[in-house]
């Protein structure tokens, strides 16, 4: 069974809002450019001549990738083809032996992981990795990090702006737990909850911190139909109503050609295709590593 | 569908300010309020006896705090928790004798002294986890320890030093060991307070990344450094209170106190405690002062049986009482005293049903 869009589309529909209203003014507010059609022409992250090994391992060979602000990116390539090991160079886990990563015309290469994310640039991990002593609203809050506006020692006091600020901070947060469909489960340990649940929960805190662009390792890795169709609907709505670009890792084709506005196909560290899906499933040198014949 | 049994049932937040509480009930409340009121009047009616212990108890739970702070919720292993609160009485200790600082100003100075000495010796902890950072930590049990017997100086050595509890405030005395106590109390609440502030808000949070998943962490916009050495500050600021306190009731400082075996205990009873609550941080130092106290007394009972043997017999016992104690809650509750609890609060709120 695939993951059929007309039951996403359907349910999408059925949906009366998305309730992210408080994170798209957050996002919105310091947006630097304007949201109109010509957005989708800006180039906002831009990977350049990628070349990173591990030892003898070339995990990837002059990768170059551009992601345009408002599009839907999808990765796909084989297994060990160095998908999540571009996702790591774009957030500064690995330093590239070689070019350059450019986020809105900046250069990031060498900047660490913790003000890469502070800029906006957000990610999911393939395993889940979450916090996992904490709740699912406390992780999110957690997620908020950045944009809490106090220090550690207004907060130990716990002056009543800081409360106000955590309040404030709540409602976001409160806002993402609505959107996820998680409300049943907002105050219990991640560590407690199940599989699909979890990556939900993840899903929740890289939104939790006002990204720019989003970048999913495989979001639906191991999941059922149904749990697949969610993450699949979250996933477009938080690209049609927040319109921010998306980076996704997937594996599950049936998505990724329905979802997807341009598709990258990797293997063996070497980039072999990149166009719109149609162009990709006609292109033979991705048919022939990844697709397979018909 | 996980049912959540944290909070008791029929009470909802109508708001997040509610949500956000400490104590959301107004049982809890009472409770809480009921418990402080409670300690303070145990102050009035207590013999010399009971507040020796209370002071103890007190000071070794700002002090077990502190070390909450460090190793369970930021999950950095330190082992030398007791030379920090050495710090923080030698920190009095040498303010009075040679500056002739009073208590009051001293007292700052003992939190801040130790803090800053903590954020030098966590910064291995940047690089380094687990068992590693362990012995990293033990240097600054044993820098501590060497600087504080040689410097002879200042600190006068293995001799010890005398320092002063504080002068009269408003009209209280508090050379009287009951004033005393209600002076430590006081502070114990305040930081106590502040500590589950703490780790309610941004910083805390911080911290149970940083334990939990401290790559996710980085990647989630939290600088580790910062946090990492922000917590060894903070937690070993928490030491050098209780230790200016535990060493104004004696009025007397020896760095013999602060041997190794006492930091590792402190990591020991804050495992029997619970990591990563504040409730545990406290229920692990009363059991450890309380276990303290059981092995003195004990001492009379063993004479009668095995006379003259006692008075060698009665060293062991501390040590029998606290490996029995750390080894019974490993086997039976590796979480601690504070998963015990949580497990009585829940069966309580649940009551007629068991789950």
């Amino acid at each position: 069974m695939a993951v059929d869009i007309r039951n996403v589309t359907k349910k999408r529909e059925q949906r009366y809002s998305y309730g992210l209203t408080l994170l798209r003014d957050c996002i919105e507010k310091d947006r630097v450019l304007p949201r109109d059609e010509d957005i989708f022409k800006k180039t906002i992250l831009k990977v350049e001549d990628i070349t990173i090994n591990f030892g003898g391992l070339n995990a990837l060979t002059d990768v170059n990738l551009e992601l345009r602000d408002g599009e839907l990116l999808a990765i796909i390539g084989p297994n060990g083809a160095g998908k999540t090991t571009l996702l790591n160079v774009i957030s500064g886990f690995y330093r590239p032996q070689q070019g350059d990563v450019y986020f809105q015309d900046k250069k990031i290469t060498h900047y660490s992981s913790h003000r890469i994310a502070e800029m906006g640039i957000c990610r999911t991990f393939q395993n889940i990795a979450l916090y996992t002593g904490l709740s699912v609203i406390d992780n999110i809050i957690a997620g908020r990090h950045p944009h809490i506006r106090y220090n550690f020692l207004i907060g130990m006091l716990y002056f009543p702006w800081a409360r106000r600020e955590e309040a404030r901070q709540r409602a976001i947060s409160e806002d993402i737990v609505d959107f996820l469909e998680m409300e049943h489960v907002r105050n219990t340990t991640v560590g407690t909850l199940a599989y699909g649940l979890r990556k939900r929960a993840e899903l929740g805190r890289a939104l939790a911190l006002e990204p720019r662009v989003l970048l999913l390792d495989e979001p639906m890795a191991g999941m059922n139909l149904d749990e697949k169709e969610d993450i699949a609907r979250f996933i477009i709505d938080i690209h049609e109503f927040l319109s921010i670009p998306i980076v996704m890792i997937e594996h599950d084709m049936g998505v990724v050609m329905d979802i997807a506005d341009r598709i990258a196909v990797l293997d063996f560290g070497l980039k072999i295709g990149d166009g719109t899906p149609e162009e990709i499933r006609k292109n033979p040198k991705v048919v022939s590593a990844y697709l397979g014949e018909e | 569908m996980t049912i959540n049994v944290d909070r008791p049932c029929g009470t909802f937040d109508r708001n997040y300010y509610q949500a956000m509480e400490i104590f959301r009930t107004p049982l809890r409340k009472f409770l809480m309020i009921a418990f402080i009121v409670v300690m303070y009047i145990l102050g009035f009616i207590a013999d010399d006896y009971i507040l020796s212990l209370l002071i103890v108890f007190c000071a070794f739970s700002v002090g077990m705090t502190g070390l909450q702070i460090i190793t369970g919720y930021a999950g950095q292993i330190s082992l030398g928790h007791a030379a920090f609160m050495g710090v923080g009485m030698y920190t009095v200790a040498t303010f009075q004798a040679h500056l002739g600082f009073n208590f009051w100003m001293a007292l700052p100075l003992a939190g801040l002294f130790p803090m800053i000495i903590g954020m030098v010796f966590g910064i291995p902890a940047i690089r380094i986890k687990g068992l590693y950072l362990a012995f990293a930590s033990l240097a600054a049990h044993f820098v501590i320890v060497y600087v504080i017997s040689n410097w002879r100086s200042v600190t006068n050595g293995t001799d010890g030093m005398y320092l002063h509890r504080p002068e009269t405030l408003l009209g209280i005395d508090f050379m009287i060991d009951k004033y005393y106590y209600l002076l430590v109390l006081t502070i114990t609440i305040i930081m106590i307070y502040f500590a589950k502030n703490l780790t309610r808000t941004r910083l805390g949070r911080a911290f149970v990344a940083v334990r939990d998943n401290d790559i996710a962490a980085e990647v989630m916009g939290i600088n580790i450094a910062h946090t990492k050495i922000l917590a060894f500050g903070i937690g070993c600021f928490y030491a050098g209170i209780a230790g200016a306190l535990g060493g104004g009731y004696y009025e007397y400082v020896n760095i013999e106190w602060f041997t190794l075996t006492d930091s590792i205990w402190y990591l020991g009873f804050l495992v029997v405690g619970g990591l990563g609550s504040i409730f545990g941080a406290i229920a692990g130092a009363v059991v450890w002062k309380s276990l303290d106290e059981l092995s003195t007394l004990m001492t009379p009972v063993t004479e009668a049986l095995m006379g003259g043997m006692a008075f060698y017999a009665s060293a062991a016992f501390t040590l029998i009482f606290y490996s029995l104690i750390v080894i019974v809650v490993l086997v039976l509750e590796p979480r601690g005293i504070n998963h015990r609890w949580q497990i009585m609060k829940r069966s309580y709120r649940l009551h007629p049903f068991p789950y």
